[in-house]
């Protein structure tokens, strides 16, 4: 009797464990306020998938660019581009910018073409076979033991470096829309903000 | 105040701080379970050593780029755990200077593999992570935080169905024995589960202070209850408390997740003990 007792229990518990497991209205109301918007994405990601199925699973960090041939990168437009801010990570603890950061290395789709502002450590970083100059809002986690960086730029991009840009380590404010996009010639995706404001906290 | 609770009530609505706190929860509970047993068998350090051991698994494991690492740490870590109960008997090397060549040798070359095999651009975070926590809880993917369910699951089941043999070795294993228990087959028992606990602890609060996640409730809820059944109760109660505090002061005060739901646990523990205090005059 005792072991029946028992039995039952832990069925229960079973039960009340997995009944509360579900989380996909907090996804959808998190990541996909705009339907439209969540419709558009997940079409074009599906063009994606169609055209490079390979490209999408080799998803890395800014930081390990690997390409090899020196061209315009092959940004994935959107048409429908927010205005409002979608994701403040200036009103934030650093443990939750610093999750919601790697989230959106982890899962760039449900960020795509969010307005994002952010506040953390400027940081350039030339990359030899694109050529280029990559410049980097670096945020860090609430040990200060992890850091991670997101690539962002600067209005269209025309802006000279290093005369126009702070110096490394400056503390700088970003806003400016997610992105996923690929070097020509390399099948990583890349994530960044375009059409950035940047405004220099503390020289 | 209503400022905390906005702020509370928009973190709440990312999934992965609900993830979080479903995961701390489960950990929180299930390490309080076994923590009393452990203290009572004086098998407290038994956690730590394991968590160190699990810290070697997690090294294996990234340098063989394990998507995901923690079916590796879980079977070198339950492996390490049995020998460890194995060895402690009737050898040479007794309990406790097993447990603490295993549990430093086992750091030093998960350090060392980590140094040689890298293959991650920042090293020191990544061992920085692995022993306090830092965020981890708050990065789980899905898959982890199915692992863990599951495991909480399984290990509260097993608290349950041998609650009373569980109960018996911890008091008295030679009476135990005597009465036809199994008590070597039990402790063999308690020492998969814990380092089940210690595994899946290790995301909440880093491989350092796992020890702490198993201790401290049990040792807080001796100071106020005297039963084995009442101690059992106010330590999983107090400990799910303190995680849940825990986490949620640190999201909101930018504090590490680990280190925090420690020191929740250490002011639980002063309490207690002046509740010990007032309740005997």
């Amino acid at each position: 009797m005792k072991y029946i007792v028992k039995i039952l229990i832990v069925l229960l518990l079973l039960l009340a464990v997995t009944g509360c497991s579900n989380q996909g209205d907090i996804a959808n109301r998190v990541n996909n306020g705009n339907n439209v918007d969540k419709v558009i994405n997940e079409q074009i990601g599906k063009a994606e998938k169609e055209t490079n199925p390979e490209a999408l699973e080799n998803e890395v960090l800014p930081e390990a660019k690997s390409g090899l041939e020196v061209q315009e990168p092959n940004i994935t437009k959107n048409e429908n581009t927010s205005t409002e801010v979608d994701y403040d990570l200036t009103s934030m603890s650093s443990d939750m910018v610093y999750a919601i950061v790697y989230q959106m290395m982890v899962d760039p789709d449900s960020y795509n073409e969010k307005m994002v502002r952010m506040e953390g450590l400027y940081y350039p970083s030339y990359y030899k076979p694109t050529s280029k100059y990559y410049h980097y809002c670096i945020i860090q986690d609430a040990l200060a033991c992890c850091a991670q960086g997101i690539e962002f730029v600067w209005e269209d991009g025309n802006h000279i470096y290093p005369d126009e840009y702070p110096k490394e380590n400056a503390k700088v404010m970003v806003q400016g829309i997610f992105e996923t996009y690929r070097e020509d010639g390399d099948d990583n995706l890349y994530c960044r903000l375009k059409d950035a404001t940047m405004e220099v906290i503390n020289k | 105040m209503s400022t905390i609770l906005n702020k509370l009530s928009m973190y709440m609505q990312y999934p992965f701080v609900i993830h979080a706190l479903i995961v701390g929860v489960l950990i929180a509970f299930c390490s309080s379970l076994l923590g009393v047993t452990l203290v009572l068998k004086r098998f407290s350090f038994i956690g730590d050593g394991l968590s160190h051991v699990a810290f070697g698994g997690m090294a294996v494991a990234t340098i063989l780029n394990f998507t995901n690492d923690m079916p590796l740490i879980l079977t070198i870590t339950v492996i390490c755990a049995v020998l460890l109960l194995r060895t402690g008997q009737n050898t040479k090397l007794k309990g406790d200077a097993t447990l603490a060549m295993l549990s430093v040798g086992a750091l030093a070359i998960g350090y060392l593999l980590m140094n040689i095999f890298s293959t991650s651009s920042n090293l020191t975070g990544d061992v920085c992570t692995t022993l306090f926590g830092s965020t981890s809880i708050l990065t789980l993917t899905k898959t982890e935080v199915w692992l863990s369910v599951v495991l909480s699951i399984v290990v509260v089941s097993i608290f349950i169905l041998f609650y009373n043999k569980i109960f018996a070795v911890t008091f008295d294993e030679s009476f135990a024995q005597a009465t036809g228990t199994k008590a070597e087959l039990y402790n063999l028992l308690i020492a998969v589960v814990v380092a089940v606990i210690v595994v899946i602890a290790m995301n909440l609060v880093g491989s350092l202070l796992v020890s702490a996640l198993v201790i401290f409730p049990a040792l807080s809820a001796m100071r106020i209850f005297k039963s084995f059944k009442a101690v059992t109760i106010c330590s999983a109660t107090l400990s799910v408390f303190c995680a849940l505090t825990g986490i949620l002061v640190s999201i909101l005060g930018s504090t590490p997740v680990g280190s925090t739901i420690v020191a929740v646990d250490i002011v639980a523990f002063f309490i207690a003990c002046i509740i010990e205090k007032v309740s005997r005059r």
